[in-house]
């Protein structure tokens, strides 16, 4: 004891909420809510199933939250991921026809705003990541928004675009090619060691 | 060069991480990811900018309300799970007296006995073979956190639903429970009713492998048969994820083996 707790890492944090600490969930909750909520918020342009997605992942990390590896990388992109997912599956759980032009139309600005001041989270991983995607050519950024925030398949978005599906595939991995490069900053990307 | 170049796998490892891969592919990137060191890094990279990538949108606040909640909420399941280990604990004693107590009866050769330890046998086969479990969480707001567990064998089709504490569905009403596809579908596993202490044990058959499903419902319907595809209110319900499975390979892994290619 002794240490403030809303100094600790995440790491530390989430070894807390393991021994049932709730102190340590609410200050993963301050620090991350506003940037899940946000992600559902985009994902479903509604606020009540939003707030449902982040109420039911921060509960998910106080009842499992041994489901995070740090082993598998920092807590807030696996945080951020997870709260994608269930976004996706809300959405999926719609009706797929009636949603999918909406969708296609909601997901083409969702990432014009590339102010990184407006985020909770203020670090270098942001920033890169937000530059990476304003650099992205626009057909490389439509594909990857429409499979991240839209939750569409590549198969999808080959026939909504009508772009044949080789086309989309090398798109959505040449996007995340690219974001996952300016993260990694100087290290050289995608190696092959052996 | 034994073994493969990282691009051989990078667009399955792009359509793994986006969750676009059909369960037997994912099912197979999955175990080769078990023994493969640098598609596991391979995949960490992409999953580190995916997570990354959801900070590019509009901030906004979420209300205050949401917050006192969760906080609200988590207290509350402190002290529930502790009441519920011990109620399942019991459980699972019985079961396993039960089925002690059938396989007596056998040996008397009595065939109605015969049957039902049969039934016990096939469950205790089941949890034998399940090497994954996870807790069925209850939905309605007179139902506790957890109503549950459901144990399942993930290269195969059976599993089990343990569950207790579930309040008897209306006159006329049954359980479903539903298999829910990757794709949203639904599967029916079969009706149920709880017995009069709320409890219920039963062995599911799905008619894909495990890995086609990415969790379980439970609906309330009109009997006998239920219907064809859920109508009623959702009562309970677990979802799994690679994420999770890939956790729990970590404290349970009786049945894959690391092979690889
Ligand atoms: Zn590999």
């Amino acid at each position: 004891m002794g240490t403030d707790v809303s100094e600790a890492s995440d790491a530390e944090l989430v070894a807390r909420v393991r021994s049932r600490d709730r102190a340590a969930l609410e200050v993963l909750y301050d620090r991350y809510a506003r940037s899940v909520y946000s992600l559902a918020l985009s994902i479903l342009h509604d606020p009540g199933a939003a707030e449902e997605v982040t109420q039911e992942l921060f509960l998910h990390v106080w009842q499992y939250p041994q489901l995070y590896d740090a082993a598998r990388g920092p807590f807030g992109p696996w945080l951020l991921r997870s709260a994608r997912n269930r976004a996706i599956d809300v959405l999926r759980r719609r009706t797929r026809e009636r949603q999918l032009s909406w969708r296609l139309e909601m997901t083409t600005h969702v990432s014009d705003q590339n102010d990184p001041d407006d985020t909770a989270l203020q670090n270098e991983a942001v920033a890169r990541v937000r530059q990476a995607l304003a650099e992205l050519d626009s057909g490389l950024r439509q594909v990857i928004e429409l499979a991240y925030f839209g939750g569409l398949t590549q198969r999808e978005i080959a026939e909504r675009l009508g772009v044949p599906l080789g086309t989309v595939k090398t798109r959505v991995r040449t996007a995340l090619q690219r974001l996952a490069a300016a993260l990694a900053g100087d290290r050289e990307p995608w190696t092959d060691t052996r | 060069m034994d073994g493969h170049a990282v691009t051989e796998h990078e667009q399955e490892l792009v359509e793994y991480a986006l969750g676009e891969l059909d369960p037997e592919t994912a099912a197979r990137v999955a175990r080769h990811l078990e023994g493969c060191e640098r598609c596991r890094a391979e995949l960490l990279r992409i999953e580190e900018a995916l997570g990354w990538l959801g900070t590019a949108v509009p901030q906004v606040d979420p209300s205050p309300a949401l917050r006192a909640r969760v906080l609200a909420t988590a207290a509350f399941e402190g002290r529930q799970r502790w009441r519920l280990a011990w109620a399942r604990g019991l459980l699972a004693a019985a079961a396993v007296l039960l089925v002690f107590a059938l396989l007596l009866a056998v040996t008397r050769a009595d065939r109605q006995a015969d049957e039902l330890a049969a039934r016990q046998a096939n469950i205790a086969a089941v949890l034998a073979a399940a090497d994954w479990s996870t807790a069925m969480q209850g939905e309605r707001a007179d139902m506790p956190a957890q109503v549950g567990r459901v144990y399942l064998d993930r290269e195969g089709r059976t599993g089990l639903l343990v569950l207790a504490e579930l309040p008897l569905p209306d006159e006329g009403r049954v359980y479903q429970v539903w298999l829910i596809r990757s794709d949203g579908g639904r599967d029916s596993a079969g009706v149920f009713l709880p017995d009069l202490e709320g409890r219920a044990l039963l062995v599911i058959h799905a008619r894909d492998p495990w890995t086609t499903y990415q969790g379980m419902g439970i609906t309330v319907e009109p009997g006998p048969e239920g219907s064809a595809q859920p109508t009623g209110e959702r009562i309970a319900g677990c979802t799994w994820d690679w994420e999770a499975w890939a956790t729990h390979d970590r404290i349970a892994r009786p049945r894959l083996d690391a092979g690889h290619g």
